[in-house]
């Protein structure tokens, strides 16, 4: 019955249809088979982890020059630059071609008056130099408390970190991955401020001198907590036990412990400007722990009190020695 | 002596061979009386396997088997969250015979399809015409193709909502909330009437409740809502026949996608056929067999074939189009196909695709993908506003993934034995999250051994969890147990704390060892002179898992002393309370 | 027919009218079917075969009789000829929340040590009796936690220093350290019978001890032994009545006291400081039983002390001065029934009496 094309056709029509169905149905069984997940194991999130380099970005330890710097002053362009000659110049840290960070504290939506968040003449002096020591380039990051945009402009280090030549990097969700530091108790695995810090090869902290109503202060050490994300709200049930961790998360090439502005009480938001005085005074330091037991001493001047805790904690981790009266400290005068 | 059987008349009638010479039981056996029989089969399986959705009489039942072989079901979730979880595979039991026979499922095993088809067949008044003119396509039928494109678009942006539509779930979830309390109280009274008034014991009725040894009547909220949709749904079948599986499945619509290359169909014989339409008498997905089949609506019901006066209506294997073969002109009668006449003046006898226009596609499609933004940010899928009282059953997967994979067929709720699991209205999740599984502890408590809901959820929405993860024991000892939520004190309605009155019934019924609830211990003298002992309860929040069972037994009923919120609960790190359950939960992960 | 059919709720179905009929069609059908049939067997033996992680006792359930369980100080043969013992468990304090959550603090706070239970299995399955004998470390916490457990108004029994109730369907036994409770599931005679051979049991195999002498002495005269209580220092608010074992008798008023002392020229000194001390509070009454007695001005109640060797006793608070000679009378001749070598030194501290 019918012609052979007919057959033909039909034999053709009968063979694509098969084809596809049974092409769809293999397509359909191998993609089930792909992605099978038996026991949820499989769509359970697994978000990237980073790293950050071991031993940190700090560079190599000088058994001949000083541990600190002490620049004592009132430009903070010379006492800047004046601090980081003391412990063997920016050449020892920097290297033509090198992307750093410098992470000052923006934390609040203060004017540098105030004291609550780092100079913006310093970071403008820091940035120069840097800039002069044939740094790459140069950002400044931090993730405040507060907006960021605001806090950035109303402290006065949006404005010079950009006159001074540096890239300004704001904070966004998207700028977070999660960040395995070993052996922490707190923070393991932690969301991190990751966006600055891809293919940078140096850090610098540069830390003001903060009376802290739960820690009793914050400068360099604690100044690692503003690159953190996630619920950073809940370390203060264990104040002492995340600086300790923020010290192991963190191995700067230098910190700057900016003393021009002493907020001794009421921090770290501060708010009145009779809660400051004029420090004076730069340090810079390849120990944090060492720089901020200077802070304590000379600069807080609670040297007749025991250093808070955190100091102990990061120090049994072999994180610093607090004991900078004991190390080289080179003071210099600087205009 | 012989024995004489009397055969009754309407088996001799039955089996008198048939006008064609065939055997009788080729009548007896036809296939629209196998799907009959199939439809039937299927749907008492799935009531069955619904009925044994309960601890006593679950034992080993695949009791979410129909929502595992919903090809939608596993195909949504597959875009939505990348995997395809569990028994999820089974969805290509459907979906393989959906590419090679059309939409057989509709009619042969869907049980929606078949509750539809059943009222429409009980209530049909009308006569034979008017059921031809009832059964044919409209345009209207489009509507379900949009509604699977605006779905899965939701989907593959993360939000899955077919469990709004999808037939089963649909069925599952009114089942749960709306006809097994309704079936419990009719037993119920029933039960008490015949202890009561006929001093029989009613324990041979115990079949008929849902959920037999519940200490209460069972309870659903916004069961009026599911109830009416689904009474309102089943009346439109009076309105248009199968009006849901013809013009709002998205099921149907997703099958009628494949089935586009399907290679059986029903296939019109244009020598044989007359154009008398009666083939529309019965046509149960209104594909126009009498024209052009539409294969993306056939349900494969086989009802044009028993209909067909002339036979001239077949089930084949990849029949060809057959318009071109046509020698002669048609609309004088005089056209011949393969050397016999062609009595049919209609040459069309397929249309493969769905009849939706692209652009109407395109539309649906940035639909979902405007919709999405639209729920999700009205929603509290984020850190801070997140709605403090969904909170969600133990061995959940955190919120933003939970609605990728919650289809909302509400089995966890209707497993769960204590009926704390409610489908979430839309003010406590919104309207992503309508119908998704909360507990109210006003109603129940979490059970501390239980996990029957991780174990019936289809979909991983509720991971499978085993006790000894729930609990933090054994070999899951240092990732601690799975905590729900934070019980919270109000002072102001505590009796020993505001009112002078001892009573310590939460520290009583605290499951967790060492208890949640601690005690401080006051003697006071009350405003009558009497001395008494308070003990004062507060709450430890490092060992408190959620369960709820605090808030269900505090005597202060109108709104409890001691109450739930989902803040605390260890699936989810942004509503991590304490820095040490924070911790532990990020090494979970 | 229109008009009828708008009438008729429920439709027959009307004939179908193909003309001709397949037997393949029917063959096909048949497969089908069996396909079907196939189905519902796989459904049914998936429901037979459940996995045995959903049925599996969680970790805090109780141990089935299964696995080998100490039976600890559980006599052998309490079950009846007929009856059976099953669900052998034994708790601890870390894990006795799992038995009686809730009510572990009772026990906890009588210095609970150990618990072992059982349950005895009539004939049939019914009735059912469930033991739990707690190990309380001392014979005045198992008095203590029986007396607390008592129902209201029960005067238990005191035979060998062991306390014993049998009150509608529960046991309620002490012996030395351990404290039985049994309670049967109704209060027929076949309960009755097995909590009679268990009682016997008990006291057959566990080893009397001495009750403490302030229970033994005061239960010997209407004392409940929660009643019994151990002052320090500055019993009835005098500062010298230091060491003293008080009884409260059933009105709830009544108390009789006993108060060793070192030797018997003190007890001779403590029992004329109480003589003085009664009188500073009330009026006298005249003597009776060989003391003197005194009216308390406040209560209108009559106390006196006496002296039996070196132990001081007496009543303090009774109805009259009649009632307390009488009381008085009964105290003394138990206190001279006391066996010789009773050690009457201080309770270790931060035991609980009661």
């Amino acid at each position: 019955m019918g012609d052979d094309a007919y057959l033909r056709d039909s034999r053709r029509h009968f063979l694509r249809q098969a084809a596809i169905v049974a092409g769809g149905a293999a397509a359909t069984g191998a993609l089930t088979w792909a992605l099978r997940d038996p026991d949820g194991e499989r769509g359970k999130a697994h978000r990237p982890q980073i790293e950050l380099p071991p031993g940190g970005y700090a560079v190599e330890r000088s058994a001949v020059l000083p541990a600190l710097g002490v620049a004592e002053g009132q430009d903070e362009a010379r006492m800047v630059r004046a601090a980081i000659d003391a412990v063997g110049g920016i050449g020892r840290f920097v290297r033509p071609g090198d992307v750093v960070v410098v992470k000052p504290n923006v934390a609040f939506e203060r004017s540098a008056a105030l004291g609550a968040t780092t100079n913006p003449e310093v970071v403008r002096a820091l940035v120069a130099l840097l800039r002069e020591a044939g740094a790459k380039q140069v950002r400044v990051a931090d993730n405040p408390i507060e907006s960021p945009e605001a806090c950035f402009v109303r402290s006065g280090v949006q404005q010079a970190a950009l006159e001074a030549g540096a890239q300004v990097v704001l904070p966004s969700a998207r700028d977070f991955d999660t960040l395995s530091v070993p052996g922490a108790t707190w923070i393991a695995r932690w969301p991190f401020f990751w966006r600055p810090f891809a293919g940078a090869t140096k850090v610098i902290g540069v830390a003001p001198v903060k009376d802290h109503n739960l820690c009793r202060a914050s400068m360099t050490t604690k100044n690692w907590y503003g690159l953190l994300g996630g619920r950073r709200n809940q370390f203060h049930q264990d104040i002492h036990g995340i600086i300790a961790d923020l010290a192991l998360m963190m191995r700067p090439t230098l910190v700057l412990l900016d003393g021009t502005r002493v907020l001794f009480r009421s921090g770290p938001t501060g708010g009145s400007l009779a809660d400051v005085r004029p420090g004076n005074a730069v340090v810079a330091s390849t120990d944090s722990l060492a720089a901020d037991a200077y802070g304590w001493d000379e600069l807080l001047g609670r040297g007749a009190e025991p250093l808070p805790a955190y100091f102990a904690k990061a120090a049994a981790r072999g994180l610093g020695n607090p004991d900078w009266k004991s190390q080289v400290v080179r003071k210099v005068r600087a205009g | 002596m012989s024995q004489v059987i009397v055969t009754p008349g309407w088996v001799k009638r039955g089996m008198r061979p048939n006008k064609d010479g065939s055997p009788w039981w080729a009548r007896a056996f036809r296939i629209t009386r196998i799907r009959v029989a199939s439809q039937a089969f299927f749907f008492a399986l799935f009531v069955f396997l619904l009925w044994c959705t309960w601890f006593s009489r679950l034992r080993g039942y695949p009791v979410s088997l129909f929502l595992e072989v919903d090809p939608l079901v596993g195909a949504a979730t597959a875009i939505s969250n990348h995997t395809v979880y569990r028994w999820l595979w089974r969805g290509l039991l459907v979906l393989v015979p959906t590419l090679l026979l059309g939409r057989a499922f509709c009619n042969w095993m869907c049980p929606y399809g078949t509750l539809h088809q059943f009222v429409g067949w009980l209530f049909n008044i009308w006569t034979n015409r008017d059921n031809m003119g009832r059964n044919r396509y409209r345009p209207a039928f489009q509507i379900k193709y949009l509604v699977l494109a605006v779905f899965l678009v939701m989907a593959a942006l993360g939000s899955l909502q077919i469990g709004l539509l999808d037939p089963i779930c649909l069925l599952v979830r009114t089942f749960t909330t709306a006809i097994a309390p309704a079936a419990d109280l009719a037993h119920a009274n029933l039960a008490a009437a015949l202890r009561v008034r006929l001093g029989m014991d009613p324990e041979p009725l115990l079949f008929l409740s849902s959920a037999p040894g519940a200490l209460e009547q069972r309870v659903f909220r916004g069961a009026w809502f599911v109830g009416a949709i689904i009474v309102g749904l089943v009346g439109m079948n009076l309105v248009i026949p199968r009006f849901f599986c013809r013009v709002l499945c998205p099921l149907g619509a997703f099958l009628g996608v494949l089935s586009r290359f399907a290679l059986f169909r029903i296939d019109r014989d244009l020598t044989r056929c007359t154009d008398c339409d009666l083939c529309l008498r019965r046509c149960e997905g209104a594909s126009d067999p009498h024209q052009a089949l539409r294969k993306s609506e056939c349900f494969v019901c086989m009802n044009c074939i028993d209909d067909c006066p002339e036979g001239a209506l077949s089930f084949r294997l990849a029949p060809l189009p057959v318009k071109d073969r046509i020698l002669g002109d048609l609309s004088k009668g005089l056209a011949t196909l393969f050397g016999e006449k062609v009595i049919s003046k209609v040459p069309e006898t397929e249309r493969a695709a769905p009849a939706v226009a692209r652009r109407r596609w395109v539309f649906a499609a940035v639909g979902g993908v405007l919709a999405y933004p639209f729920l999700r940010l009205s929603a509290a899928v984020n850190k801070r506003g997140f709605s403090p009282k969904a909170i969600r059953p133990p061995g959940s997967v955190e919120e933003s993934a939970f609605l990728e994979r919650c289809i909302k067929c509400d089995q966890c709720i209707r497993v769960c034995p204590t009926n704390v699991l409610q489908p979430a209205t839309l003010s406590q999740a919104g309207l992503e999250g309508l119908w998704t599984p909360v507990m109210n502890f006003a109603i129940g408590f979490c059970q501390l051994n239980c996990t029957l809901c991780s174990e019936v959820c289809p979909t991983g929405a509720i991971q499978k969890t085993p006790l000894a993860r729930k609990l933090g024991v054994g070999a899951f000892a240092d990732k601690g147990p799975i905590s729900i939520g934070t019980a919270f004190f109000d002072r102001g309605r505590c009796l020993p704390w505001a009112m002078e009155t001892p009573c310590v019934v939460c520290e009583e019924v605290c499951p967790v060892t060492p208890k949640a609830i601690g005690t401080y211990e006051e003697e006071i003298t009350r405003w009558d002179g009497k001395k008494v002992v308070l003990k004062k309860p507060y709450l430890r929040p490092e060992l408190c898992i959620g369960c709820g069972i605090c808030e269900h037994e505090c005597p202060v009923v109108d709104s409890a002393a001691v109450y739930v919120t989902a803040v605390g609960e260890t699936r989810s790190e942004d509503r991590s309370l304490l820095l040490e359950a924070s911790r532990k939960a990020k090494e979970r992960t | 027919m229109p008009q009828q059919g708008e009438q008729r709720v429920f439709v027959r179905a009307r004939k179908h009218f193909r003309p001709r009929y397949s037997v393949n069609e029917a063959r096909l059908g048949g497969l089908i079917l069996l396909a079907l049939a196939l189905v519902g067997a796989w459904i049914a033996w998936r429901g037979a075969h459940a996995d045995p992680s959903l049925t599996a006792a969680g970790p805090g359930l109780p141990r089935r009789s299964a696995e080998k369980v100490d039976r600890g100080p559980l006599p052998a043969e309490l079950a009846l000829p007929g009856w059976r013992e099953e669900n052998l468990a034994a708790f601890g304090p870390s894990d006795l929340y799992v038995k009686i959550d809730g009510r572990e603090g009772y026990y906890k706070a009588l210095g609970f040590e150990r618990l072992h239970c059982a349950t005895l299995v009539g004939p049939g399955g019914a009735p059912t009796v469930d033991l739990e004998l707690y190990d309380l470390g001392r014979a005045g916490n198992a008095l203590g936690a029986a007396s607390g457990e008592l129902p209201q108004g029960a005067q238990p029994s005191f035979q060998d220093g062991s306390l014993a109730l049998v009150d509608k369907n529960a046991l309620f036994l002490t012996r030395g350290k351990f404290y039985l409770r049994a309670v049967g599931s109704d209060e027929g005679p076949a309960v009755r019978a097995a909590l009679a051979r268990v009682k016997e049991r008990f006291l057959a195999s566990l080893p009397a001890e001495r009750m403490p002498w302030p229970y033994a002495l005061f239960g010997e005269l209407g004392v409940a032994p929660a009643k019994v209580s151990y002052l320090a220092e500055n019993a009835f608010s005098f500062g010298f009545a230091s060491n003293v074992h008080v009884g409260l008798l059933p009105d709830g008023d009544t108390e009789l006291f006993v108060a060793p002392a070192a030797d018997v020229p003190r007890a001779r000194a403590l029992a004329a400081r109480f003589e003085k001390g009664f009188a500073e509070y009330g009026e006298p009454l005249g003597r009776r039983a060989g003391v003197s007695w005194f009216k308390d001005r406040y209560l209108s109640r009559a106390s006196a002390a006496g002296r039996e060797g070196r132990l001081v006793f007496g009543v303090h608070g009774a109805a009259d001065e009649k009632v307390g000679a009488a009381l008085l009378g009964r105290l003394g001749a138990a206190v001279r029934a006391l066996p010789g070598g009773t050690d009457f030194s201080a309770p270790a501290a931060g035991a609980k009496e009661e």
